[in-house]
């Protein structure tokens, strides 16, 4: 194994990882400890995962584990320390959520097409989504994520986080009426 | 809204967002995390390359317990080094192997000497203090496992840590 096809094997993988990471976490810094950590035992069984077909799914459970162990272990010990009132609404860092939603926008900017203005609705309209699925509280906003983007069932959902179904289906469904809200409210400004 | 709409509206709208790209620090600080690693493990391989404070308890005893124990037995040998450098000039002699048996003699004497000495040293400056040490270690482990088990209670609401 050489270092070159490690940083190779990074590069590929990195933004997959990293989208994984942020959405379950909402946090730019923390997500990225968790990238790293999710390399470093690439690294380790790189022999074994480098050229694997397999390795997108395999750094996919790594990545969230680590964010649901991240997120059993540290959190409930920042509060504490940090007296934050623990009502489990979601610690957003808006810095990087910003320099995302200012991506999205120079985005939609640099391909305006025959419709600049439905361009920029769109690019608006993904930012407050966006903004609206990293305030959610880590309870709904988690098994959200794990189930569109990570296309789980609710029934793997409540194994992973170890909670009831019936939970798992409550909180997605107020997850997705506060991701609506924000979809309304959206099209309500246009 | 039937709760089905509401599912497939969101999923929608959410598949349709692009994915956030990963920042350009990742890659050089899982690179710098990589190397880190090589070294520390070389470090580890190696505990003689490191400072001799860093070196476990148990090394830093040895090491002590063996340099005295070479500072001795240099001191003891000194006046014999000057007989062992003529006899090896005329080794060729004929009651050559003669005096070299008397000075195998006398350094096995010597070194039994270095090991009473070390033995008495231990027996009267370390072994007396190695129960009240023992009970201090186990003291001090069971004070850190009460205090780590209720602060782990208390802070983590009892969240394995593993």
């Amino acid at each position: 194994m050489t270092d070159a096809a490690f940083e190779t094997f990074v590069r590929e993988y990195q933004d997959m990882v990293y989208a994984t990471a942020i959405r379950l976490l909402s946090s730019p810094a923390e997500a990225e400890d968790v990238a790293q950590t999710v390399f470093l035992k690439a690294f380790e069984r790189f022999d074994d995962v480098g050229a694997s077909p397999a390795a997108p799914g395999w750094l996919k459970t790594v990545t969230t584990n680590l964010c649901l162990n991240h997120l059993s272990r540290y959190r409930s010990r920042w509060r504490f320390f940090s007296e934050l009132k623990p009502t489990g609404g979601a610690v957003v860092d808006d810095s990087g959520l910003r320099d995302h939603v200012d991506g999205l926008l120079a985005r939609a900017g640099a391909h305006v097409t025959a419709a600049p203005e439905a361009d920029l609705d769109a690019a608006h309209e993904q930012a407050r989504l966006e903004r609206a699925l990293r305030r959610l509280p880590d309870h709904q906003r988690v098994p959200i994520v794990l189930f569109h983007f990570e296309n789980k069932s609710y029934l793997e959902i409540a194994a992973l986080l170890d909670v009831t179904l019936a939970k798992v289906k409550t909180d997605i469904h107020r997850g997705r009426e506060a991701l609506k809200e924000a979809l309304v409210s959206t099209h309500a400004a246009r | 809204m039937p709760p089905g709409d509401l599912e497939d509206i969101v999923d929608r709208a959410l598949k349709q967002l692009p994915a956030p790209r990963a920042p350009g620090t990742l890659l050089p600080r899982v690179m710098a995390a990589i190397e880190a690693g090589r070294v520390e493990s070389a470090a580890a391989r190696a505990p003689r390359a490191r400072p001799w404070v860093t070196w476990p308890l148990a090394w830093q005893v040895a090491s002590i317990t063996v340099a005295i124990a070479l500072g001795v037995g240099v001191a003891k040998l000194w006046p014999h080094a000057a007989s062992v450098a003529a006899l090896s000039a005329t080794t060729l002699a004929g009651d050559a192997f003669a005096r070299l048996s008397a000075i195998a003699a006398e350094t096995a004497r010597t070194a039994a000497t270095v090991a009473s000495v070390t033995r008495i040293v231990w027996h009267a400056l370390v072994q007396p203090f190695v129960g009240y040490l023992m009970v201090l270690v186990l003291v001090m482990c069971a004070a850190c496992a009460t205090f780590g088990a209720a602060l782990g209670r208390v802070v983590l609401g009892g969240v394995p840590q593993t």
